[in-house]
């Protein structure tokens, strides 16, 4: 069949395929002729390649190549459902600059060499840069879209060969603020509830969450619950911006930046004194807790910050809350007070449901960490928990960022199970790699923004990224992309395609991506997906997995990483699922997920858990205990007293506009594969900036018309959107970061929490000039 | 030389009337669903502003309700 044909004969699938799932039922006779002509698909189970949804996708292979997608009714994530990006997403794989080589850097110039070559030399450059500067000065920055196996051969690499915890991945700048949100008020990570919340709950709160553009198959489900039950079911939408998930919800609340933390605070306050509280509840499985304050931004090098917490009693925790009257909390937040006494009377209802949703909002947040904690205190005041219908949902926005980044401990302080700095922990790992526990280090390195510190300085000299774009996401970029260019730094980049990283590798590694290679992900829902392999990488381009492996015996590592090629992916999971054995977080066998589009941990003796910490649910949970958050000692989740403090940096007379920074529904992350997917480039071309139609009137800003955003970093022309999919309160921009042409994260600043380490991509201030 | 797909929701009571309409225009292959008022449409068009044009009339044809694309390959150089 010639090239033209067999387009011909895939755009035809993609389009029955598109069909099927907007009209279930629908089929088409006449295209039974073009299937006997040669264009027969085959249909193979593989979870999506984008956001941390999971969705659950059938991609049609034909003559060695995927060319179509639709969705997975089997898939208890997604029914049959996908996004415009999921149901686009072999595109991806098949744009003519994909890299099918790999190339080093020669005079100044990129050449193309044979792989195993480029391997010689990262393997070789590695070794050179430990012998000359020691174990810390090299550095593998990962993914949460690395599968399982690509991380937990990472962090044996890394932790328990080379010996060193320089192993951080994108995830930190996404995720990291809910993983010790949940440490610190449960003492174990994830999620305690599952999607079937969704089905089961009356009141839908997304705290910060555009929840219809970023995870629009979850979006459909509430939308689906709330048709089906008009009337009880709702929707409330807590954002800084109005967006498409703010029309579709029953109420949208506006709040200034940074002052969720203000609301949730007011609501508890409320809750307390209406004693809408779970009294038997809180009585038996919580404690009070409260934290250090005034605690920095992690605005300088070296930035250290340690938390001390101590145990309070109930009415120190409401004498705390008397600062956050509903009156108050309107004065910080721009929510009235009794929009706050509403919110407070949704959530204390004893007969309504309650779901709480939140995503980048809350996580990019300087006081990150806080605000989940504060979102888990309004659940565990009203005992709204664990519970079918009853919970705080934290959702994710990479495949794997639960899967491969929590769960395997792709990050400094990590290990597969536990953590570096507990010496039974680094006994436990080193046992299953085997290799002598001294090896381990027992103190966490940097955390994604100072590795990337240390990289400028000098501290960090080789630094290897696999499946992400840093020099596009990092934070006040001109800092790392200078830093990753000076004299005597070596970059290695695993990717498939040119990006503003690759731009500045010395060798890059052509990767196989997602179908053409066999992997494991894990979604929000604790949910573990195996695809297979379904066609061929094209040219020289290796798995990440197998190209850690490579080097890693490369550098003498054989024995640790003897895995058969033929069976690597299956053998490597087997192994990693050795570290989390047990009742707590059991993984699903090999051969099982082989069989499901998913199962979730705890699986425990060929059953899933779906709601942890409840006995009724959790085999892991003592009979008799009813909950137990047995992540804490004493089995006790805590409520902690953390308090409003403002942003590293707010809006003043020089910079007077906020700017948030975020996604679209069209294009995941930074564009390198969706931008690719000419339907998906054509809907959204370049990146904007949302002007608010009143702040355009007085500065004769039109739709379409170029503006000049500048902050203390940078300065950036976007075309201005006014009245759009999304409008900002006035003094306030929006604008999305997938455009590597448009490099709004030259503009945004490098303060973090100082618990998680994660950066605040939503505030920092900006002027705003027409030009 | 653009080849693109869509699915096209059609007006009530004009399938048969848009299903020979697309089969008669230049560069349409028309698939009509079994039972649905549901068509998928495959184009190949010579050029890039020739697929432009083309999904303009089809944009503003008012037999179509609504018209989705699902697959587009556009060869080099011929991208926005």
């Amino acid at each position: 069949m010639d090239r033209r044909k067999f387009m011909k004969n895939a755009a035809l699938a993609s389009a029955c395929a598109s069909a099927a799932a907007m009209v279930p039922g629908v089929t088409f006779g006449t295209v039974q002729e073009v299937g006997q002509t040669g264009s027969g698909l085959e249909w193979h189970k593989a979870p999506c390649r984008f956001c941390g949804v999971g969705c659950g996708l059938l991609v049609g292979v034909s003559s060695g190549k995927a060319v179509a997608v639709k969705g997975d009714p089997a898939s208890s994530v997604s029914r049959g459902l996908g996004c415009v990006k999921g149901l686009h997403s072999v595109q991806m794989l098949y744009a003519s600059d994909r890299f099918k080589q790999a190339y080093v850097k020669r005079n100044g110039k990129m050449v193309p060499v044979p792989i195993e070559e480029a391997l010689d030399i990262v393997a070789a450059k590695m070794q050179e840069t430990i012998d000359k500067h020691g174990k810390d000065s090299v550095a593998l920055y990962g993914s949460g879209q690395w599968t399982i196996p690509d991380g937990y051969v990472a962090s044996k690499f890394m932790k328990g060969c080379i010996g060193t915890n320089n192993l951080e991945a994108n995830a930190r700048l996404c995720m990291a603020s809910a993983v010790t949100g949940f440490l610190t008020s449960f003492g174990a990570d994830e999620p305690m509830g599952c999607y079937d919340d969704i089905e089961l709950t009356d009141t839908f709160v997304l705290w910060g969450n555009n929840m219809a553009e970023m995870h629009p198959v979850l979006f459909s489900r509430c939308l689906e619950r709330r048709r089906l039950n008009p009337g009880k079911v709702k929707i409330i939408d807590l954002t800084t911006r109005t967006t498409r998930t703010s029309h579709a919800a029953d109420e949208s609340y506006i709040f200034n930046p940074q002052s969720d933390l203000a609301i949730a605070n007011g609501i508890c306050h409320e809750l307390l004194k209406n004693d809408q509280v779970n009294w038997e509840f809180v009585n038996q499985h919580v404690n009070f807790m409260e934290g250090k304050t005034d605690i920095g931004y992690g605005l300088e090098d070296n930035f250290k910050f340690k938390d001390e917490t101590a145990k309070i009693d109930l009415e120190v925790y409401r004498a705390f809350l008397s600062d956050y009257t509903p009156e108050k909390v309107e004065k910080i937040s721009g929510v009235s007070a009794n929009e706050i006494r509403k919110l407070a009377a949704l959530y204390g209802d004893p007969n309504r449901k309650v779901v709480s949703f939140w995503c980048m909002g809350m996580n990019q947040h300087t006081r990150g960490t806080w605000i989940n904690n504060l979102v888990y205190n309004i659940h565990l005041l009203t005992g709204k928990i664990s519970l079918p219908g009853n919970g705080p949902f934290s959702l994710t926005g990479q495949p794997s960022a639960c899967g491969t980044v929590r769960e395997v401990g792709t990050l400094t302080h990590k290990l597969p199970h536990g953590v570096v700095m507990n010496p039974e922990h680094r006994k436990f790992a080193a046992d299953i790699w085997g290799v002598p526990v001294e090896r381990i280090p027992s103190k966490p390195t940097h955390h994604t923004v100072s590795m990337f510190r240390a990289l400028d300085r000098g501290d960090i000299r080789f630094m290897w990224t696999q499946v992400t774009n840093p020099l596009q996401t990092m934070p006040k970029l001109k800092r790392y992309f200078e830093g990753s260019m000076k004299e005597d730094r070596f970059m290695v980049v695993s990717d498939i395609y040119p990006t503003p990283t690759t731009a500045v590798a010395d060798v890059i590694l052509p990767a196989a991506c997602w179908i053409e290679r066999e992997g494991m992900y894990g979604n929000s829902e604790r949910r573990t997906q195996q695809f297979d392999q379904l066609v061929q990488p094209p040219g020289e381009a290796m798995c990440d997995t197998w190209q850690i492996i490579e080097v890693a015996r490369r550098m003498g590592f054989t024995k640790e990483f003897d895995y058969p090629r033929e069976t690597y992916i299956r053998d490597v999971y087997e192994e990693y699922r050795r570290h989390q054995a047990g009742l707590k977080h059991g993984m699903a066998p090999y051969e099982d997920l082989k069989k499901y589009p998913g199962l979730q941990w705890p699986y425990v003796n060929g059953k899933e858990t779906k709601w942890r910490y409840n006995e009724k649910y959790d085999p892991a949970v003592e009979k008799g205990s009813g909950f137990q958050f047995y992540g804490k000692k004493d089995g006790k989740a805590v409520i902690f007293a953390r308090p409003y403090e403002p942003a590293a940096e707010e809006p003043d007379t020089e910079y007077p506009y906020w700017l948030c920074t975020g996604r679209v529904v069209e294009h995941w992350h930074t564009g390198s594969m969706t931008r690719r997917i000419p339907a998906l480039h054509k809907a959204m071309p370049e990146a904007y900036v949302e002007v608010n139609p009143e702040d355009a009137r007085r500065m004769g800003i039109v739709d379409g018309r170029e503006v000049r955003l500048t902050s203390r970093r940078g300065t950036i022309v976007l075309k201005a959107k006014v009245n759009g999919r999304g409008n900002p309160p006035t003094m306030s921009v929006f604008v999305p970061f997938f455009d590597e042409n448009k490099l709004i994260n030259e503009l945004s600043l490098d303060a973090y929490c100082p618990i998680s380490g994660q950066p605040d991509y939503k505030k920092c201030a900006v002027k705003v000039e027409r030009v | 030389m653009p080849i693109c797909s869509y699915v096209v929701n059609v007006v009530e009571g004009q399938f048969e009337t848009l299903c020979q309409e697309l089969s008669a225009t230049q560069g349409c292959d028309a698939y009509p669903s079994d039972g649905k008022e549901v068509i998928v449409l495959v184009t190949d068009t010579p050029s890039k502003e020739e697929d432009k044009r083309l999904y303009g009339e089809l944009k503003n044809n008012d037999k179509i309700s609504c018209i989705a694309i699902s697959f587009a390959d556009i060869p080099e150089g011929e991208e926005d």
